[in-house]
């Protein structure tokens, strides 16, 4: 059986996650590497930084992710001219950009890199080949300039 | 959100008046006059818009969203299109120019690092912010640095031309040049290939 882990959100809402999908975020693996595994069975971790609609969304993610295509593994974009993401994630990822920026700064402050990659490719792809006008419209950017 | 409110309140309202003008409805209330309706109303509105808001604020989120889903249903097109163009906006981001205020310099500049040449000119005349984030992510030097990596016309070119130099770490004892360099530089490369 595996081992369960409770994380509790900024809102206060605990979910028990498995910890071979918890450990997807290098933040939690880091944790309970120095915590030790026993231990973690009756400790809560704390992330007062992600709100449970958000850790929905990560953990939703890291699930298909561990049983399915493993995300990619890179750290900057070296070989990947290409903007391509799979389809589950392009779906996934059909959100308002609100929520598009909270999982982001989730993804960094869990530190799980394939999920920080598709959600910079995603809003890549909103600013791909349009003029600097309609870049403006797409993220309401009112403050345009002249270019020296 | 508010006329609905105020519809069905000001429609109790004049039920009443019109049977029993010495009712029990109170002074704001009796106060309102056919011909200026909706003036004298507005001020009967705020107080029973702070009412509701106070309510509203005291519900968890979840029960807000079923609370303005029933608001909504209640409501007509025109007012769905003028609701539409309140939460656009409200949902939109500014992911470029938020990121680094949370800090987040490396994400920002890790999105604009995606783009091809022609959107990362189009990137950093956007806005002032924008172009920073350009100028201090180096994004012309990755941008020509990823295609030396990938492309051996470029690398080639890269080494006959003697830019090389100035790609990926520099050399102990010496530096780069600064991001217009790169910005100037690139236009130059296309322009050798064609």
């Amino acid at each position: 059986m595996s081992k369960i882990i409770k994380l509790q959100t900024s809102d206060g809402e605990i979910f028990d996650v498995d910890v071979e999908v918890a450990t997807c975020s290098g933040l939690i693996k880091t944790m309970l590497e120095v915590l030790g595994m026993d231990e973690s069975d009756k400790e809560i971790v704390s992330l007062p930084n992600v709100s449970s609609a958000i850790l929905k969304k990560v953990l939703e993610w890291t699930k298909y992710h561990k049983d399915n295509a493993p995300p990619p593994e890179l750290d900057e974009p070296t070989d990947i001219s290409s903007l391509e993401i799979c389809s589950w994630d392009y779906n996934f990822l059909k959100v308002d950009q609100g929520t598009l920026f909270e999982i982001i700064l989730a993804a960094n402050y869990l530190d799980i890199k394939g999920l920080l990659v598709v959600t910079c490719k995603t809003v890549a792809n909103m600013i791909k080949g349009k003029s600097p006008e309609n870049i403006r419209k797409t993220f309401n950017i009112k403050s345009g300039f002249t270019p020296a | 959100m508010g006329s609905c409110w105020i519809g069905s309140k000001g429609d109790n309202v004049i039920y009443v008046n019109h049977i029993s003008p010495m009712s029990v409805v109170p002074d704001t209330v009796t106060t309102i006059l056919p011909t200026s309706k909706k003036r004298e109303s507005s001020a009967k509105y705020e107080e029973d818009r702070a009412v509701c808001l106070k309510l509203f604020e005291g519900w968890p989120e979840g029960d807000q969203v079923e609370f303005v889903e029933q608001l909504l249903g209640r409501m007509c097109h025109y007012q769905h299109g003028h609701i539409n163009t309140v939460l656009q906006p409200m949902l939109q981001r500014d992911f470029i120019s938020l990121l680094p205020k949370k800090g987040l310099d490396h994400v920002a500049e890790n999105i604009l690092s995606y783009l091809d040449a022609e959107s990362l000119r189009s990137a950093e005349q956007v806005c002032k912010e924008w172009r920073r984030v350009v100028a201090e992510g180096m994004l012309w030097k990755k941008l020509i640095e990823r295609r030396v990596r990938t492309d051996s016309l470029w690398r080639g070119l890269s080494e006959r031309k003697d830019w090389a130099k100035h790609l990926f770490k520099p050399k102990p004892g010496t530096s780069h040049p600064g991001h217009t360099f790169y910005r100037k530089l690139y236009p130059q490369i296309i322009r050798d290939i064609e």
